[in-house]
């Protein structure tokens, strides 16, 4: 078990570290796709164009 | 416990709303230095008075729903009825924004006058009363420079207490005899269930025959009949129509009112912004003039170093950011990270990490620094006003080709993102003219658009500021050739919209707007490479790793994995463009996801595959993509990337904006075509004049040349044609 851990405990961890990365991006762009803000990664409150005023994504 | 109070900030276009609305509630709206720049009303609080909400409106001129605008702006003032009003006036420009005050104070809400610009006004020797004003409009008058922040707290505090007083404004303006006498009768027979305070404003509208007004109040039709003969009696003993009337009598008043309160220093005098504009808008001069500022912007952004004989800053911090940071110091730690955590080098995670992860977010963000410095002068330009002007020159070309100025707006928007650009597009009211909008807008080359424009020009033509300029005027003339040959079918036929724009004085750039604009649209740069690019390399660099080489398993060389299999089976379809290998076609392809993507591939698929060391080559994706590429098949695969279908965003936008799916599929078919067609121009004719020789694809370029000569100068269909198709076709349906 140590063996293994010493051999693979870095390569598990990076494996983890990277794996929580990815579900925290998904789960962030999920939740803007939900609450309605662009996928052009802009805010759409400050957006010069955008009808997404702070009303709506308040409500 | 306190009241919560609404303050709606109402005013002419590009009046500072939107500065003033930034400096009560401390935040930071998009502020842009040309008027529509807030198409839908937006909300906060004020800072020291949390139980106030202040309502920035979109610009307007007057209360008449002739525009998307002013319906937003007017449903939310009669609907919603805020506590106060907090009316921002143009110090330089009384007479015209007054216009929109004497129909503010009808509403029989609150009114508080905030007299802005007033540095300008005292610089230019002007002198306004503002206790002569305040008594002609019976409302409290307090000057402003939302600009500097001068005055912003006195006028928050007395908006507020306003509000908390409840103190209505009374309408001092009285029209002529027999229009009051009108207003009287309409008051009496149309409008006197309404409270006393809302009456006359109605009836005024009633008499302008506001068709929307009459609709919301339901008129009975012999009430509505009664009303219009009260109408035809005063146009007839006035001898002009009811609208007119009551617009000149308006001015009238304004004029009194000026009188009493404006002292002007040099009343013939030009005033710099006009000896500016005489040079500028000249109608020889503007467009070179034009052509210069955009050529030392990009020169300046992403021209050649300084180190190499040129002026191109945002170059030479991209070279470092590319070469040092990117190339040496994150692969560097990263390498180590990796190596005190026992990753072995060579083996799948690493690959991923480093080739994948760094490689190609690296080659994303080793752009920012040229973006940051585009953007910034891109801001200095719009802030400083000059941006507006270019949209005035703009509407007199887009004119001569039956386009409309109005189209010129959104364009700009979409230097930063195409997506706000489609959606500015909302303030074009004819239907045909929005579509043609819709499908043209992403030619612009916006941010994410920056790297690739910097990869080609870096790579291939040692930083040359005139392809990263021409970058930009290639986008701009496929926006006008596409119009030009869209208005010559029947779909987009017709006049082009009448385009009213309001040039604002010339000022020094403010510091805060500057740097806001840029850090805004640079921020939503990097925060995508943050998400978006870092899911794209992972995928990516998978699928470019893995194949079927004896097996599925890891590639030694990506030429064998799945990536290459999938982008080789499409590949051919560019290969007349001259970029027919698979990685620039998959690169077009994943550039769907987001443009920037683009340069992730490439960053990914040219790290892994070359022998080239990361940590002690100093430039080496931009070598190894030129060694891939001639100058022109660079140049085209640039074109057609910056010219088709834009990323997944805008797309969906199109879709939102267009609201029918095959209208949608038409914009996306059409860019991609166009794209081709450019490209294939481009890189055929190009190979032939640098002496490539006669061949088929020589052909295929002279006849796509051809046929797009043909529909950019064929005649355009007689408009009565147009008009009479319409009608056949209105009198089939029905």
């Amino acid at each position: 078990m140590s063996a293994f851990v010493s051999q693979y405990g870095g390569t598990v961890l990076v494996c983890l570290v990277l794996a929580g990365a990815v579900a925290a991006i998904l789960r962030g762009m999920i939740r803007d796709k939900k609450s309605g803000r662009s996928a052009c990664g802009g805010d759409c409150s400050r957006c010069a164009g955008c009808a997404m005023s702070r009303t709506q994504k308040q409500r | 416990m306190e009241k919560n109070l609404t303050i709606a900030l109402a005013g002419n276009p590009n009046s500072g709303k939107t500065t003033l609305f930034n400096a009560l509630t401390g935040s930071s709206q998009y502020v842009g230095n040309w008027p529509g720049v807030t198409v839908e009303k937006k909300e906060g609080h004020v800072r020291d008075h949390k139980n106030v909400t202040v309502t920035d409106l979109p610009g307007i001129y007057s209360l008449s729903p002739y525009t998307l605008e002013e319906v937003v702006a007017r449903n939310y003032l009669i609907d919603q009825r805020p506590d106060a009003i907090l009316n921002i006036v143009d110090g330089t420009n009384l007479e015209r924004n007054l216009y929109l005050t004497t129909q503010l104070v009808e509403l029989g809400i609150p009114v508080l006058v905030a007299v802005n610009m007033i540095d300008v006004v005292r610089k230019n020797g002007d002198r306004i009363d503002l206790k002569a004003l305040s008594k002609a409009l019976d409302c409290q008058v307090v000057e402003i420079s939302a600009l500097k922040g001068d005055g912003v707290k006195a006028a928050a505090d007395a908006a507020v207490a306003l509000a908390e007083s409840g103190r209505r404004t009374v309408p001092q303006h009285r029209f002529a005899g027999c229009v009051e006498h009108a207003l009287a009768h309409i008051e009496e027979v149309a409008v006197h269930h309404l409270p006393p305070e809302q009456q006359r404003w109605y009836a005024i509208k009633l008499f302008e025959r506001d068709s929307k007004v009459a609709e919301k109040l339901a008129l009975s039709s012999d009430v509505a009949a009664h009303i219009e003969q009260d109408i035809l009696d005063c146009e007839k003993e006035m001898d002009d129509d009811a609208e007119a009337i009551i617009t000149a009598q308006r001015y009238d008043y304004i004029t009194s009112v000026i009188g009493q309160c404006y002292t002007r220093k040099n009343r013939e005098k030009m005033t710099v912004s006009d000896k500016i504009d005489r040079i500028v808008t000249n109608r020889w001069l503007a467009l070179p003039i034009f052509a210069v500022v955009m050529f030392l912007i990009y020169a300046i952004a992403m021209g050649t170093p300084p180190q190499d004989g040129g002026i191109g800053i945002g170059s030479m911090a991209t070279d470092w950011t590319n070469d040092v940071l990117f190339g040496e110091l994150v692969p560097g730690w990263v390498d180590a990270l990796l190596g005190a955590l026992g990753v072995a080098e060579g083996g799948w995670l690493y690959g991923l990490i480093q080739d994948g992860i760094v490689a190609g977010v690296g080659a994303v963000l080793g752009f920012v620094p040229q973006m940051l410095v585009l953007f910034l002068l891109l801001c200095i330009l719009e802030d400083v006003g000059y941006m507006a002007r270019i949209a005035f020159i703009m509407d007199r070309i887009f004119r001569r080709f039956g386009l409309s100025g109005k189209s010129f707006i959104p364009m700009l928007v979409a230097t930063g993102c195409g997506v706000p650009g489609l959606m500015a597009s909302r303030t074009i009211e004819q239907d045909r003219d929005r579509k043609m909008t819709l499908m043209t807008t992403t030619f612009m080359p916006c941010g994410a658009k920056v790297p690739i424009i910097g990869l080609v020009a870096g790579a291939l033509f040692g930083g040359s500021a005139l392809v990263a300029a021409s970058a930009y005027f290639i986008g701009m003339g496929s926006i006008v050739a596409s119009g030009i040959i869209l208005k010559k079918c029947k779909a987009f036929a017709g006049e082009p919209a009448p385009f009213v724009m309001e040039l604002p004085a010339y000022h020094v750039p403010s510091a805060g707007n500057v740097l806001r604009g840029t850090w805004e649209r640079g921020w939503s740069f990097i925060k995508r490479a943050g998400t978006l690019i870092v899911l794209a390399s992972i995928l990516i660099w998978f699928l470019q790793a893995f194949g079927f080489g004896g097996g599925f398993g890891l590639v030694e060389d990506n030429d064998n994995s799945l990536l290459a299999a999938i982008g080789r089976s499409f590949a051919w379809i560019f290969a007349p463009l001259g970029f027919g290998n698979w990685r620039a076609a998959v690169a077009t392809i994943t550039g769907l996801g987001a443009k920037e993507i683009v340069v992730d591939t490439f960053g990914i698929l040219y790290h892994y595959a070359g022998d080239v060391d990361l940590l002690e080559d100093s430039s080496p994706l931009w070598a190894m993509v030129a060694a891939d590429y001639t100058a022109l098949s660079a140049y085209s695969f640039m074109v057609f990337n910056l010219l088709c279908a834009p990323c997944f965003a805008a797309m969906g936008a199109i879709k939102r904006e267009m609201n029918n799916a095959k209208w949608t599929l038409a914009a996306i078919g059409y860019m991609c075509l166009w794209a081709y067609v450019v490209a294939l121009i481009v890189y055929q004719l190009g190979s032939f004049f640098a002496g490539g020789g006669f061949g088929l694809g020589t052909a295929a370029g002279l006849a796509a040349l051809a046929a797009v000569l043909y529909l950019l100068f064929r005649p355009a269909p007689k408009l009565e044609d147009v008009a009479a198709r319409s009608m056949r076709s209105v009198a089939a349906q029905g």
